[in-house]
């Protein structure tokens, strides 16, 4: 036996070594190689230290070498995927086109989605921030716990190592700064820690900054009459300080004058990086407080850090024991069975915009799909055009492995051109998804193109490029004969079927993309045509919550003031609407009926009604006259107190009882105004009169005017600083704004919703537009047999139509079904449409119908005006 | 081919050089090259089967040497300069010996003849 016939054991792992290399260049090279080693080895046969010195020599060399050998390849491949490219400018440049938009959408909405709910929170061990929530069976969004609650938890929770609240408590600030009304937050002892932030500037809050509000707490009667604590020292926001301090080191120590002509001593500056929790926890300034031990109404929020060794499972785990510990409800008296649960901090911060982020990610990659869709269906188009060049290749010996890596290589190439185009299309697109994002989504200065974008891309280009790639090349599959053979034949049904398939999913893709843009163009015409019960344009809204307690006097001489500037019709002052303002009041009693009411309440001044546009259904508005001391209590109800009181009567003249002992007389009945949520129905209201209620702390001037109410903004701002020095400066803007954003947000996933819709159904008659015409191409001489035995225009056109419409129907069908499964998807962004809406859905239908169908005329018309003796020539 | 420059190609590595000089003075198995590149540097360059393969793909795909039908057999194929391969060899060569003189000017390098 020679060792030709049995290789040798060195023979052998050379030969594996060899697997290394790409087939191609084993099979050119791999038996002189395997010779040449051998010739090699014999030299230094007996000398066991050359012996291994070649070994290791060689083992080295093909180590380094396989790999350029394999980018070789891969070099070719690409160098022959650019030289069909080239052949074919237009189809390249539209598969780039289209893969760019996909892919850059889909890295532009990453980026945002990435930087507003996944990026850390920027501070130390961010991820095991958390805060603590209460949540009511009925309320799925979590409740603002009450001081004493806090407290309460803060003895028996183990697994979270530090436990600190905030209290929102906006302040306004007057002096040395332009006044503003400051979003301040009033948090207990460690609330820095817990978050790890110390101050960039001065120091944080210590022991004796407490000492202040704990005397405070102790000497206050333990009932409503409770006051809050006036703060004493306050540490700034990095924001804050740079835009009213103009970043200036020295305010530390500085006082600021509050109203009222409060003082309060800055003491430290914190750093940029609690800007990112903008959004639940996170104030303009804070102050130090104390929880009051007694205090059972819901205002804070609390935040903690895990244990080290605590997973959240565990921490919840002893939160629910906790929850059911607690002597008291930990968010009010009246509220029952309270579960307490750690979450994420990060979560609560974007709680409010994850349904619509995700929707639009939703969205987006089913942009990508119809994108992708597309591409492969055109790569299969071109795979067909390329029949000749293919089966002469198959005859000359390249492998069903060599096709594949080939259009692999292609695809690939395309999708790396077009990730490359969609990334630079993400970092222009980004900035505009910013600035068309409405301004209540927190985290958005922190948005930016960074390498999780970047990951990202390069990730979808290559699954993409993959995923098509292989799709693409699955007509080559099979055996090489067989493949011949087809190739041969002209006729590739499987390929020819595969790409009706694709086209039906991408219709149906696209068409799921436009009933969601159906039904978020019905909710915004559905939120536009609420019945707001007052009308807002030509109305200029003015906070004048500064005023404090001088309130009563000086409100009535602003508003004197303001009506006697000319254009102005009405001017009145109350807590709404859109304010946010109002309390709810118990104990409402009617006589005659035994049930107990709760009323939502305004205190409002003569003037207000008809400033606000707000339709009187009976009785009278309030007069100037009924301010005079020494009048009974007079209310207006709106539509729905009324109809609970006296469904069958009148309203007017009768009269409400608060707690058995207030006497209230009705005069008037206005329509149902919306409140600061306009989605959401009023319920029962009753109106005060401001002189004869307690002040609520907030009021708002409304003021109409005969024309635009933009021009009068100015010339009310200086009335109010000429009475009132502390008034902010934003807090007189037309009312339409604040209408305005309220509807921003769903605005902005119309749009974007829009967009991608457009781009879906643009890809989808492309798609459709493909298939039809290589029908048609495929069936001239068959189109030409049919008009010489009679068949007329209208026939072919039938035909033609009738290929195209399968496909379409199938699309509709499918895109239907998906809609409908994913309609959840939607649930919290649609206003009084249902997802089901059928009207929505077959408008969605006969639009995409439309359009794909006019793309199947392009190439029907042309099968009709062939010329038979033309057509079957072919 | 034959109006390709082979300036084209140029400069060449010194792996690739020395198995064009190894088949210049006749056809050679790639044995035979690996060999003759050891002795010709005294065992200061020495390829190994992968790099040598590599090269000949090159050399290959170039066209500056080709299969020699006479010189291989049923083990293994043996390779020959073409034409071009020749050139470009030469012009290598001339390359490298401008340089040579270019330092003998400089005094880096003292003259061949002394």
């Amino acid at each position: 036996m020679t060792a030709v016939d049995r290789p040798s054991i060195a023979d052998r792992v050379y030969q594996w070594l060899l697997r290394l290399f790409p087939a191609e260049f084993r099979g050119d090279f791999g038996d002189d190689m395997r010779a040449d080693f051998d010739d090699q080895r014999r030299d230094v046969h007996g000398r066991s230290r050359a012996a291994v010195a070649l070994w290791l020599r060689t083992l080295g060399d093909l180590l380094r070498r396989a790999p350029r050998e394999h980018l070789d390849v891969l070099w070719r491949d690409a160098r022959h995927g650019v030289r069909v490219m080239r052949r074919h400018p237009v189809s390249t440049i539209t598969v780039i086109v289209s893969l760019a938009l996909g892919i850059g959408l889909n890295s532009a909405v990453f980026s945002v989605v990435n930087g507003v709910l996944w990026r850390d929170l920027p501070l130390p061990e961010s991820d095991r921030l958390v805060t603590l929530n209460a949540f009511t069976p009925a309320e799925s969004s979590p409740q603002l716990l009450s001081s004493s609650g806090f407290l309460e938890i803060t003895r028996r929770v183990t697994t979270v190592d530090r436990v600190a609240a905030g209290r929102f408590a906006p302040l306004t600030i007057v002096d040395p700064i332009e006044p503003e009304l400051v979003g301040c937050f009033a948090v207990s002892e460690g609330y820095f820690d817990v978050l790890r932030s110390v101050p960039t500037l001065g120091r944080g809050f210590t022991r004796a900054d407490y000492d202040v509000s704990i005397a405070h707490w102790a000497a206050q009667p333990p009932d409503k009459s409770r006051s809050n604590p006036v703060p004493h020292v306050m540490i700034l926001s990095h924001a804050l300080w740079q835009r009213q301090f103009r970043a200036d080191p020295r305010v530390i120590g500085r006082q600021v004058v509050l109203t009222g002509g409060d003082r309060v001593q800055i003491v430290g500056v914190m750093g940029p990086e609690l800007g990112a929790l903008a959004g639940a926890v996170f104030g303009q300034c804070w102050v130090p407080e104390a929880p009051d031990p007694v205090q059972t109404a819901g205002m804070m929020i609390a935040i903690g850090r895990l244990r080290t060794d605590t997973s959240l499972d565990q921490a919840n785990a002893e939160l629910a024991l906790v929850s059911r510990q607690l002597p008291i409800s930990p968010t009010s008296p009246s509220a029952d069975a309270i579960t307490l649960r750690a979450e994420p901090m990060v979560d609560r911060i974007t709680s409010r915009v994850r349904p619509q982020l995700m929707f639009l990610f939703g969205a987006v990659v089913c942009v990508l799909l119809v994108t992708c869709a597309n591409v492969v269906s055109m790569f299969l188009a071109h795979v067909a055009g390329r029949r000749d060049e293919l089966a002469t290749r198959v005859a000359l010996g390249a492998s069903r492995a060599t096709l594949v890596r080939q259009t692999l290589t292609e695809v690939m190439s395309i999708a790396a051109l077009g990730g490359a185009s969609g990334f630079v299309l993400a970092v222009l697109g980004v900035p505009v998804l910013v600035a068309m994002a409405p301004p209540n989504v927190p985290r958005l200065r922190q948005i930016d193109i960074d390498w999780a974008t970047f990951a990202f891309t390069s990730i979808v280009s290559v699954a993409v490029g993959l995923a098509c790639g292989l799709l693409a090349s699955m007509p080559a599959r099979g055996t090489p004969g067989r493949l011949f053979g087809a190739l041969r034949a002209g006729a590739e049904p499987n390929a020819a079927r595969f790409r009706r398939t694709l086209t039906v999913a991408e219709i149906g893709l696209a068409l799921m993309l436009v009933i969601a843009a159906a039904l978020m163009v019905r909710t915004v015409r559905a939120l536009n045509g609420i019945e707001l019960g007052f009308d807002p344009a030509h109305v200029v809204a003015a906070d004048l919550s500064t005023l404090g307690n001088r309130a009563q006097q000086q409100q009535i001489e602003i508003v004197e003031r303001v009506k006697a500037l000319p254009g102005v019709r009405a001017a009145g002052v109350g807590a709404g609407p859109l304010s946010g303002g109002g309390m709810a009041m118990g104990g409402v009693i009617v006589s005659g009926d035994s049930r107990r009411f709760t009323l939502g309440v305004d205190a409002v001044s003569p003037g207000y009604f008809e400033a606000l546009g707000a339709r009187l259904l009976a009785g009278r508005f309030f007069e100037p006259t009924d301010t005079r001391p020494g009048l009974p209590q007079m209310i207006m109800l709106n539509d729905t107190a009324a109809r609970t009181f006296w469904p069958q009567a009148s309203a007017v003249g009768r009269t409400i009882f608060i707690n058995k002992t207030e006497e209230l007389i009705v005069i008037g009945v206005v329509a149902d105004t919306r409140g600061s949520n306009l989605d959401e129905d009023a319920g029962p209201m009753m109106y005060q009169l401001s002189v004869q209620s307690r002040n609520f702390g907030v009021s708002t001037m409304l003021i109409r005017t005969d024309g635009d109410p933009a021009v009068l903004v100015s010339q009310i701002r200086a009335i109010i600083r000429s009475l009132n020095r502390e008034q902010p400066f934003s807090g007189v803007r037309p009312l339409q704004q604040r209408i305005d954003s309220f509807l921003a947000p769903r605005l902005f996933v119309l749009r974007l919703i829009g967009l991608f819709s457009v781009l879906g159904l643009m890809l989808a008659i492309v798609g459709v537009y493909g298939v039809v015409a290589e029908f048609v191409a495929q069936r001239v001489p068959e189109i030409g047999v049919r008009m010489a035995f009679g068949a007329t225009a209208a026939d072919v056109l039938r035909l033609i139509l009738g290929q195209g419409s399968r496909l379409v129907i199938a699309g509709v069908v499918l895109g239907v079904a998906g809609a409908a499964l994913l309609r959840g998807a939607m649930k919290t962004m649609v206003y009084n449409v249902d997802t089901l809406d059928p009207l929505t859905y077959a408008i969605a239908c006969v639009s995409l119908v439309a359009a794909t169908t006019a793309a199947c005329l392009i190439p029907a018309r042309r099968a009709s005006r062939l010329d038979p003796a033309v057509a079957l020539r072919e | 081919m034959a109006d390709r420059d082979p300036a084209d190609v140029l400069p060449l590595t010194p792996a690739l050089f020395h198995v064009l000089l190894s088949l210049a003075d006749g056809q050679k198995h790639g044995y035979a090259i690996l060999k003759e590149v050891e002795l010709r540097t005294s065992g200061a360059v020495r390829l190994s089967t992968g790099t040598l393969y590599g090269i000949i793909k090159r050399l290959l795909a170039d066209g500056l040497i080709r299969e020699s039908a006479t010189g291989s057999d049923e083990r293994r194929r043996a390779y020959r300069l073409t034409a071009f391969g020749r050139r470009v060899a030469l012009a290598e060569a001339e390359r490298l010996r401008d340089l040579v003189v270019a330092a003998q000017a400089k005094k880096l390098l003292n003259g061949l003849t002394g």
